[in-house]
């Protein structure tokens, strides 16, 4: 396999896997404090799901830019296109942002939908606040994957 | 718009307090301020402390019999917990509910068999732990605790593979011993032994291979023992599957114990609403909230319960700011709900749901930006609004959201993430994503500019001169600067709009100090930063966009990689199919989430700072608004 594909892959693959963890990590602590509080109030069940969702975006955004790169190398269904070994690392490098943006943002987002749960603890009504408070931090993992795109965009293969 | 309320004392006849407040929680206009030197005793409140016992009464039936009630499937309890569904009752029903005896023999009942299944259990747990310990032993039918004549007796227990080994110890010293096996528990088997006293050897030979010495003794034999703890257990679980019985049978009662726990709440409103205020020998005094236009009204009312009653506008204390209710008609109501996230406006501030709602359904649209997602947005919302009316001002909101997602995909010529209205796209997403980007920074140099017109047009009428000519209409001039170099690329507009926007924060900076102005001027610069990041931030909605699109053809891929993939016809569709419908549901309600959080954010962050601060306190008044129950009018 040439270098340039095999770069080409490891971007995706990175780009998939980082945030896909830093997803994992905030909907578990999410789901752990979400999990006590319906112990008490089941009825409160589908905002407290809801809150946990949101820091799971980062690991579909790193999916999205996933299926852009085999796309664009023709790993998706079609024939696969020769990369070189300068496209492969522009491709590695154009996955940087939404990995790095996806993994720590999605970790945050899980911090500020933690503390989230006890305000739909505490005051139900104001629960959306709480899900705004957490869907700030989601702004830079859009940011990155915006970024990512548009370098993916403007690489010839 | 917001309706403003003003402040009122309301002073009525004592004897007749309850019937007026009654009167002003239907009218549902008026909210009542605690005064702090509240004089009303437990005297005057005679029924307060009987109406809290009565809500903890029906509280606690309702916590009981919720126990025995058939579980919700999944997707209607989640339904249920965003739209709780309510019983319609007029006031004449829930009074003569509040006034059936049947009502003390359902808590009479409940209490009745609460402490039942309560005894039950605990004896039940203690059975069954006793049972646990015996287990063992159970299958010992004799009692070893006889006082044999120089003989001594080991209870114990042993892992059940070191049976044979503790055996052959034993055996291997040929002394005379006796042991009996307990059977049952497979892992651990219990066991006694009965020995020669001068034998004590043998006690440590057991313990070396491993037995364990049990501190439990008989009065009879543990196989009887047992037994008769099991028949026990047995009738008391029978027991038990009766009171779960006799519950399920009661739950037929929930509706009305839940109506009463609303009836009961509005009765301590009643009573809380007037221990906040003051009273004389003959009158009651308290002072409320008043939405405006609304007391002349109210006091119409009130007078036709006693002549004796009288509402007065008060003057309001310096810096009291009365609380806010935003109040939109037809489908505006439906943009409540984004406003409502926020939170109220101030009082002196525009109820901004009028403003917001066609950017908002622009970029939720612009986000979601699938035809064929908001097609089915649309049917989906449709169905759910017919079904749940109270909440049909919600998914008005996503019917409107919904048709703008049409366009946003017809615009970029998607549908399910197919090109099936390829001939209508106008601009195409994926392969030129900067003309969508340029699209949506338009868009937000669009919103912004609105925004500083209401801000200008907000300030000036409330005769901030200053902060509408200088900053607003500074900020102003600078757009129109943009839009006018955009139209026929002359720099020189834009340079000129950027002096005059320098120059208007000058005049008519509020300093006196004309070094203070000058600073104001250059701060005008400065926020030129703050309108390109707002700008910059619109680009969400092509991320957003761009997400459904790939993701929603990703699925259609998945799918036709099952179809050709399953060599048994028939099997293939139904997977390629079951995929489609999964992936396409899925990604539909992730990504209408992620737009309506995003696109309620540039509102929030990017829209509303231009002409608002927020913070102004919701207006809450006396109203029979129930948890469980509606209450109509007959």
């Amino acid at each position: 396999m040439e270098l340039g594909l095999i770069l080409a892959i490891l971007g995706a693959g990175l780009a998939v896997t980082l945030p896909c963890i830093g997803s994992a990590i905030a909907l578990s602590a999410v789901g752990r404090s979400a999990a006590g509080l319906i112990s008490e109030e089941p009825e409160k069940f589908g905002k407290a799901l809801l809150l946990q969702v949101l820091p799971g975006t980062q690991g579909i955004y790193g999916f999205l830019a996933a299926v852009l790169v085999l796309q664009q190398v023709g790993l998706f269904g079609e024939e696969i296109v020769e990369v070189s070994a300068g496209v492969g690392w522009q491709i590695l490098l154009a996955c940087i942002p939404i990995t790095l943006a996806g993994l720590l943002s999605a970790v945050f987002q899980g911090k500020v939908s933690v503390s989230g749960i006890s305000t739909l603890a505490k005051k139900p009504e104001e629960a959306g606040k709480a899900i705004i408070l957490s869907a700030m931090v989601e702004t830079y993992a859009v940011i990155a994957l915006l970024l990512t795109i548009l370098i993916l965009n403007g690489i010839t293969v | 718009m917001n309706l403003s309320a003003k402040k009122y004392e309301i002073i009525g006849l004592k004897d007749k307090s309850q019937e007026i407040i009654e009167e002003m929680q239907l009218s549902g206009v008026a909210e009542i301020i605690s005064l702090d030197e509240g004089e009303f005793t437990d005297g005057d409140l005679k029924n307060k402390s009987s109406v809290e016992l009565k809500l903890a009464e029906m509280k606690f039936v309702n916590d009981f019999l919720s126990r025995f009630e058939e579980k919700q499937g999944f997707l209607s309890a989640l339904i249920d917990s965003f739209f709780p569904t309510k019983d319609k009752y007029d006031l004449k029903q829930l009074r003569n509910l509040s006034s059936e005896k049947k009502t003390d023999e359902l808590v009479e009942s409940c209490n009745f068999l609460e402490k039942r299944l309560n005894r039950i259990d605990s004896r039940c747990e203690l059975l069954e732990r006793e049972i646990e310990e015996l287990k063992k032993f159970s299958g010992i039918s004799e009692n070893p605790f006889i006082d044999f004549e120089n003989f001594e007796v080991f209870i114990g227990s042993i892992i059940s593979d070191k049976k044979e080994e503790l055996l052959n110890a034993l055996k291997e010293k040929s002394i005379f011993f006796f042991i009996r096996w307990g059977g049952e528990e497979e892992k651990k088997n219990g066991f006694y032994m009965i020995y020669p006293q001068e034998e004590e050897r043998l006690v440590e030979i057991a313990k070396s291979v491993g037995a364990v010495q049990e501190s439990i003794t008989w009065s009879r034999p543990p196989a009887e023992i047992v037994r008769e703890k099991r028949e026990e257990l047995s009738d008391l679980k029978k027991k038990r599957e009766e009171i779960i019985e006799r519950g399920r049978e009661l739950t037929g009662e929930i509706p009305k114990v839940r109506a009463l726990i609303d009836w009961y709440g509005w009765e301590l409103e009643k009573c809380e609403a007037l221990e906040s205020g003051k009273k004389t020998e003959l009158y009651f005094y308290l002072q409320a909230w008043i939405l405006e236009g609304r007391a002349e009204k109210m006091e119409e009312k009130l007078k036709k319960i006693t002549p004796y009653v009288s509402i007065n506008e008060l003057e309001m204390r310096k810096n009291e700011s009365p609380p806010v209710l935003m109040e939109n008609k037809d489908l505006m109501e439906s943009f409540e709900v984004v406003t409502g996230v926020y939170g109220a406006p101030k009082s002196d501030e525009p109820d901004p749901t009028p403003f917001l709602a066609p950017f908002f359904a622009v970029a939720f649209g612009l986000a979601l930006s699938d035809a064929g997602y908001g097609l089915l947005l649309i049917a989906l919302c449709y169905f759910m609004g017919k079904k749940l009316e109270d909440a049909r001002a919600f998914f008005n909101l996503f019917i409107i959201a919904g048709a703008f997602t049409v366009l946003a995909g017809l615009l970029t010529g998607t549908f399910f993430g197919t090109d099936l209205f390829a001939g209508l796209r106008i601009v195409d997403a994926v392969s030129d994503p900067i003309e969508v980007l340029y699209l949506v920074s338009v868009f937000g140099l669009i919103q912004i500019f609105v925004g500083l017109l209401v801000g200008l047009f907000w300030n000036y009428k409330q005769g901030d001169i200053n902060t509408a000519l200088g900053s607003k209409g500074g900020a102003v001039v600078f757009f129109l600067g943009i839009a006018a170099f955009a139209f026929t690329g002359r720099a020189p507009l834009l340079i000129g709009s950027v002096i005059l926007m320098f120059l208007l924060n000058i005049i008519f900076s509020e300093n006196e100090n004309p070094l203070k102005r000058l600073l104001s001027g250059f701060g005008s610069l400065y926020d030129l930063i703050g309108y390109f990041s707002d700008v910059l931030s619109y680009s969400r909605l092509l991320a957003l966009g761009l997400a459904t699109g790939i993701i929603a053809m990703t699925i259609n891929m998945i799918a036709f990689i099952f179809m050709d993939m399953i060599p048994v016809a028939g099997l293939n569709v139904a997977v390629a199919g079951f995929v489609l419908v999964f992936g396409h549901v899925a990604n539909l309600l992730i990504n209408a989430l992620s737009s309506f959080i995003h696109s309620a954010r540039l509102q929030f962050v990017e829209f509303f700072s231009k002409f608002m601060e927020g913070g102004g306190r919701r207006f809450r008044p006396l109203a029979k608004k129930g948890r469980f129950v509606e209450v109509i009018k007959k």
